[in-house]
């Protein structure tokens, strides 16, 4: 019943909100970010139980545990990217907003860096040594 | 060939149902590019894992090294410094540390100390004096107080005590009475039991050991010492230290039979 608890909440907000930003915008503003970060950190605990199952898949199949983390860190910088741009956005601020979710994409191919490696490394020891060979 | 087949097959069925959580738990379309790419390559090494194991041994022992450079170089930009909290929890666990090597150490003395005066006193050697310490919480500071104490003596034939135990005499305390004197006066000068190792004296003599074998009823290791004994280095230690008697034990070990 989680989810009637934050649908009520989201509107009391938003008819807040609505009553108050025509007196102080400021006021308006902080109250979605807090409640978008009240949201957020509620259902942090729901992930949680995902993020179990996903690891218990991982420990069951043995696949190496290196995976597992690349791809959770994957997910912790998209929401976390996500969350931040959001707020940015409800404030107004289209240009940061998009800076910020610039900031997740360029951290996110950042985790894919040494896998690149590991292949470019194979793929260049695959080929037959010394060019002139042919 | 057929279990090297299943287990790659296995690897990569687990790394797509990864892909595909992954891409459920996203939150936005904005990522899911970037994300695809990395998962997509996660999948392209697992289906060449047989490849590259042929061609280069372990891959993922260098793709975790690799990985972690990658961090310790991030890492390395930033200044580690230790929290106030860690410290203070350093000094706590030091201050604790100390404080228990005090403790051993006064125990150590003390028993030394009561060892020399029940010998003074009552002219037997224990074999071993034991300090038990207990910690007394008074306002802020912790003292360290003595506990119990426990004493042990070597182990004596019933006849040449005064009194018998007062532990349950048992047939072989009975059998041990009609022997003669001069098994007696041998076995008091061999050295001290060691507590830990329980080597019986009495073995050395034969109508022992075979009256000790014949009644293997009692299986306690410890018994009392004869009253006197008992009570001399009772009242030893309770002038020297204030120890209430409850806290002092006089034991021996239990005669043979107690072993067998």
């Amino acid at each position: 019943m989680e989810i009637i608890q934050i649908v009520g909440l989201g509107l009391i907000a938003t008819v807040l909100i609505l009553v108050v930003r025509e007196q102080k915008p400021l006021f308006a503003f902080l109250l979605a970010a807090f409640t978008g970060l009240f949201i957020f950190l509620f259902l942090l605990g729901k992930i949680d139980s995902v993020i179990a199952v996903l690891s218990d898949l991982a420990n069951r199949s043995g696949i190496p545990s290196i995976y597992l983390k690349t791809v959770l860190k994957i997910i912790g910088i998209a929401y976390i990217a996500e969350f931040g741009a959001q707020i940015v956005r409800d404030a107004g601020q289209e240009s940061i907003a998009s800076k910020i979710e610039f900031a997740g994409k360029i951290l996110i191919l950042v985790m894919a860096v040494p896998i690149i490696s590991v292949i470019i490394e194979t793929v260049i020891n695959l080929l037959p040594t010394g060019g002139g060979a042919s | 060939m057929v279990a090297w087949l299943g287990d790659w097959l296995h690897d990569i069925i687990a790394v797509i149902m990864l892909a595909v959580c992954t891409e459920l738990l996203l939150p936005n379309k904005a990522m899911l590019r970037y994300t695809r790419l990395v998962i997509g390559l996660l999948v392209l090494l697992t289906l060449l894992s047989p490849l590259l194991r042929l061609l280069q041994g372990d891959i993922t022992a260098g793709l975790s090294a690799g990985i972690q450079q990658w961090e310790m170089s991030t890492a390395q930009r930033q200044v580690k410094m230790p929290t106030l909290a860690d410290i203070q929890r350093q000094a706590e666990d030091l201050k604790h540390k100390q404080q228990q090597q005090a403790a051993n150490l006064t125990g150590s003395t003390l028993s030394k100390a009561m060892e020399t005066a029940i010998v003074r006193y009552t002219g037997q050697t224990a074999s071993s004096v034991e300090v038990k310490l207990k910690w007394i919480k008074e306002g802020d500071v912790e003292m360290v107080d003595m506990d119990t104490v426990t004493v042990t003596f070597p182990q004596m034939l019933p006849e040449e005590e005064a009194a018998p135990p007062r532990g349950s005499p048992t047939a072989s305390d009975v059998n041990s009475t009609q022997d003669g004197q001069e098994g007696n006066r041998q076995i008091e000068a061999v050295e001290p039991v060691s507590v830990e190792v329980m080597v019986p004296e009495v073995a050395e003599t034969g109508q022992y050991n075979s009256s000790g074998e014949q009644s293997d009823s009692d299986e306690q290791l410890w018994q009392p010492v004869n009253a006197e004994l008992d009570k001399q280095t009772r009242a030893v230690l309770t002038e020297g230290w204030g120890l209430s008697p409850e806290a002092i034990i006089v034991r021996q070990p239990a005669s043979i039979r107690g072993e067998k």
